[in-house]
């Protein structure tokens, strides 16, 4: 059995619960933020300035665009778990099986039952979003609230923060079926559509599994009321059902007298914001419960 | 709602809390999942009344569809969202002679429409009885609709075809269907409910 470096050379370091599991926090701000400056790069070179890459590169580039997210999570997320004194063993396992489960089940069933193309364009805003949140948003989340719930939440839940790894894994999965479907319905689609599209996949699933993090770590640590975590699927999937009519409704193009106006780059920046917000928001949420624990400990220590 | 642990954790390692927590969130998703279906089925098949006195026509048309009563025929809805040819259910009326049959009808249609689209085939004919016990005749067809704009570069679309006729007070009523060939069956159902609730 091979024993971490770390745990014999610095055992100081090692007594710190706060250095013997990896950063998820960090990790996944720099992955996200690498992400969006690709996508960026990609539509300022590709939109802005009118370079043409080669036709027969577009598709390769494509599927780097999709593959992206993947090799960022696993130079950044998983091979860093190597070097954590106990590294989180699963990531990988989470991610495959949420992909094939989503590519299996879930998308094929939204697709094939659901049909929210076939009626949800149609409708007025209101019933939109509640037809996205009860199609889309419901089946995206519980796929994943599944997997991590029958995968490690019983056994590998040790800290907090490892709902977020596996939830970020379980979401980079779902995005990555999601965005190989795209590609294969659109293989002629232009390589700024590719990057943006990859992108709002990521982050709108990388939002969901926030909030799915939260209610599996809570679940599991503290004793929250039995609807805790009914509640986050149900606001993670209220969020996914928000987000698909508005960000369809910031990226479509505009019609006017002055003639037709796309304007992705607003859509690129809601997708942002929005992340960037849930982020800061669950971060601080998970920070205040770890604070309030520690509190509650130091109280139990002084008596 | 307070929940009271009286066994603490199972031997699985579980609290009764948190089995209640993950019973909780399955059936929430389970019946958010019905609600999904059922906005979708309320959606999919919402219909607009339409009613006719001088033709003595009351139907419902999908919603969503346009309708139009400007051309040779009493209504006729289209589905303007379909791709490729944009799927159409039309009522016309026709006067007949008191000793016409529906097959002088089909034959009529046939050669006007022989010489109006491309490619028209008739595929079969077949008596059938409608939800209130009439008889009537159903004769398939497929034909090849050009597209709107020659200077666009498309396949033309196949266009399968569906003409109810029923005879009655010396008129021939023909309800029809038409669809691209690649949707029909999926659209059929829409005509079937159509053909169900109308009145004439």
């Amino acid at each position: 059995m091979s024993v971490p470096r770390q745990a014999l050379l610095d055992p100081i370091r090692e007594a710190d619960p706060a250095n013997r599991y990896r950063r998820v926090w960090s990790a996944l701000t720099v992955e996200v933020v690498i992400l969006f400056g690709a996508a960026g790069l990609v539509f300022i070179l590709v939109d802005i300035l009118r370079v043409a890459p080669p036709t027969a590169l577009v598709p390769v580039l494509s599927v780097g665009m999709v593959v992206l997210p993947l090799l960022l999570w696993l130079l950044l997320s998983v091979l860093a778990e190597r070097r954590a004194i106990e590294p989180r063993q699963r990531l990988i396992v989470v991610f495959v099986i949420t992909a094939l489960a989503a590519n299996a089940i879930t998308l094929p069933f939204i697709e094939g039952v659901l049909q929210p193309g076939r009626w949800l364009p149609l409708e007025d805003a209101i019933n939109r979003i509640i037809g996205y949140t009860f199609s889309i948003g419901i089946m995206q989340e519980t796929t994943k609230y599944l997997v991590l719930r029958y995968t490690i939440w019983q056994d590998l839940l040790r800290i907090r923060t490892d709902a977020v790894a596996y939830s970020v894994a379980s979401a980079l999965g779902y995005a990555f079926a999601l965005n190989i479907q795209f590609l294969i319905a659109n293989p002629g689609a232009s390589l700024d559509v590719v990057a943006l599209r990859v992108v709002e996949n990521v982050a709108l699933n990388l939002v969901g599994a926030l909030f799915i993090s939260l209610g599996l770590a809570e679940t599991r640590f503290s004793t929250p009321s039995p609807f805790f975590m009914t509640i986050m699927l149900a606001l993670a999937a209220f969020v996914v059902g928000t987000t698909q009519p508005l960000q369809s409704g910031l990226v479509n193009a505009i019609f006017s007298v002055r003639g037709v106006f796309d304007r992705p780059l607003v859509g690129f920046g809601f997708t942002a914001a929005l992340f960037f917000g849930v982020l800061a928001m669950v971060t601080f949420l998970y920070s205040a419960i770890e604070r309030r624990e520690r509190d509650l400990a130091k109280t139990k220590d002084g008596r | 709602m307070a929940v009271i642990e009286i066994g603490g954790a199972s031997q699985s390692g579980i609290t009764q809390r948190q089995r209640w927590g993950h019973y909780f969130a399955v059936f929430y998703a389970a019946i958010a999942l019905l609600i999904g279906i059922n906005l979708r089925d309320s959606s999919v098949n919402a219909v607009v009344a339409y009613s006719n006195t001088t033709a003595g026509i009351r139907a419902l048309y999908p919603r969503g569809w346009l309708i139009d009563t400007d051309g040779d025929y009493v209504f006729r809805v289209r589905d303007l969202s379909a791709g490729g040819y944009k799927t159409t259910i039309q009522v016309a009326i026709e006067p007949v002679a008191p000793t016409a049959s529906s097959r002088n009808i089909v034959d009529a249609l046939t050669l006007a429409r022989s010489q109006r689209v491309a490619a028209y085939t008739p595929l079969s004919r077949s008596p059938i009885s409608l939800s209130d016990e009439r008889e009537a005749l159903a004769l398939e067809y497929a034909y090849v609709e050009p597209g709107d704009n020659v200077f666009l570069s498309a396949i033309p679309n196949v266009v399968s075809g569906l003409d109810i006729i029923v005879l009655q007070r010396g008129q021939a009523i023909i309800i029809s269907f038409l669809s691209d060939s690649d949707t029909y069956d999926s659209n059929y159902p829409v005509f079937q409910r159509f053909l169900d609730a109308l009145v004439f």
